[in-house]
């Protein structure tokens, strides 16, 4: 093992940690919203603050996504799709994190919607 | 036998060698331990860095890219195939580069350190063109912590392999 070795293993971590630090700042806000996309158009925005009852919504495309929210997060309940990778991500409760489905090229995030401090009337 | 021939042998060994080793790795429970989708041990990187470090470019694509296809072939799904290709590709470019750049300060285990790194990295950009959107731009810190270790590992492997043989 040489030093460039180590310096390159250093870099790799920088960056992870950086990424992540980025990823962080912008998962702020007071308001939790879970937002459905499918090939990068939104296809549902559902407020999960103060969600009475759970939401369901359905994403249809070469397989199906059945997305079950309520006011504790947002989860990928069942999936037709082959690989089940978005219903193993599990429930999702916190802004910035992501439920993937490739094959169905949906992804279901939690984004923080920033509330307005004020309003002025 | 001719130089011709026997460089193709090799490399249809090598491709053979690759092909198994990406098999057994699917076959691997390592998600049961790890349930991180896109983390794995990338073991056919130790038959890319061996190509890099004995063949040279040419070769090292051609064999990465029969693996690629045959692995599609075999398992995959179009999805999967795309995700490979990318991360291959890059995969290869990064270690080729950081062999050419930075050669002199850098053993096989750094190179294969960058070429694990830059697997994640292909991977992400494959998974953000076909989302169509940044969002899993922010799993990339994940793949790239899993890249430290298993880089190693592969590295350590390929850097016995080229003593040896």
């Amino acid at each position: 093992m040489k030093r460039g070795d180590i310096i390159v293993c250093a870099a790799v971590l920088l960056l992870a940690a950086g990424i992540f630090a980025l990823g962080l700042t912008r998962a702020d806000g007071d308001q939790l919203v879970a937002v459905v996309r499918q090939d990068g158009t939104e296809v549902a925005r559902i407020v999960l603050t103060g969600l009475r009852e759970p939401v369901t919504v359905t994403v249809d495309g070469e397989y199906q996504n059945v997305i079950v929210a309520d006011s504790s997060g947002a989860r990928v309940q069942s999936a037709t799709c082959p690989r089940q990778t978005c219903v193993h991500t599990g429930l999702l409760t916190r802004a910035g994190q992501t439920a993937v489905c490739l094959e169905n090229k949906m992804t279901l995030t939690l984004e923080g919607a920033d509330a307005p401090d004020v309003v002025i009337r | 036998m001719s130089r011709g021939v026997y460089k193709i042998a090799l490399c249809a060994v090598l491709t053979a060698a690759a092909l198994v080793l990406s098999l057994v790795e699917s076959a691997l429970p390592l998600q049961a331990v790890v349930p991180l989708p896109g983390v794995k041990l990338g073991l056919s990187n130790v038959v890319a860095l061996f190509a890099v470090y004995r063949l040279g470019a040419r070769p090292a694509l051609s064999i990465s890219l029969c693996r690629v296809v045959l692995l599609f072939l075999l398992s995959g799904s179009v999805t999967s195939l795309l995700m490979s290709l990318c991360g291959a590709l890059l995969s290869l470019g990064g270690m080729l580069a950081a062999r050419r750049l930075a050669g002199r300060s850098l053993s096989v285990l750094g190179v294969s350190v960058v070429g694990a790194a830059c697997h994640g990295a292909g991977q992400i950009l494959c998974a953000m063109f076909l989302t169509g959107g940044t969002l899993v731009f922010y799993y990339l810190p994940t793949l790239l912590l899993s890249a430290v270790p298993c880089g190693l590992l592969t590295g350590v492997c390929a850097s016995g392999l080229l003593k040896k043989l």
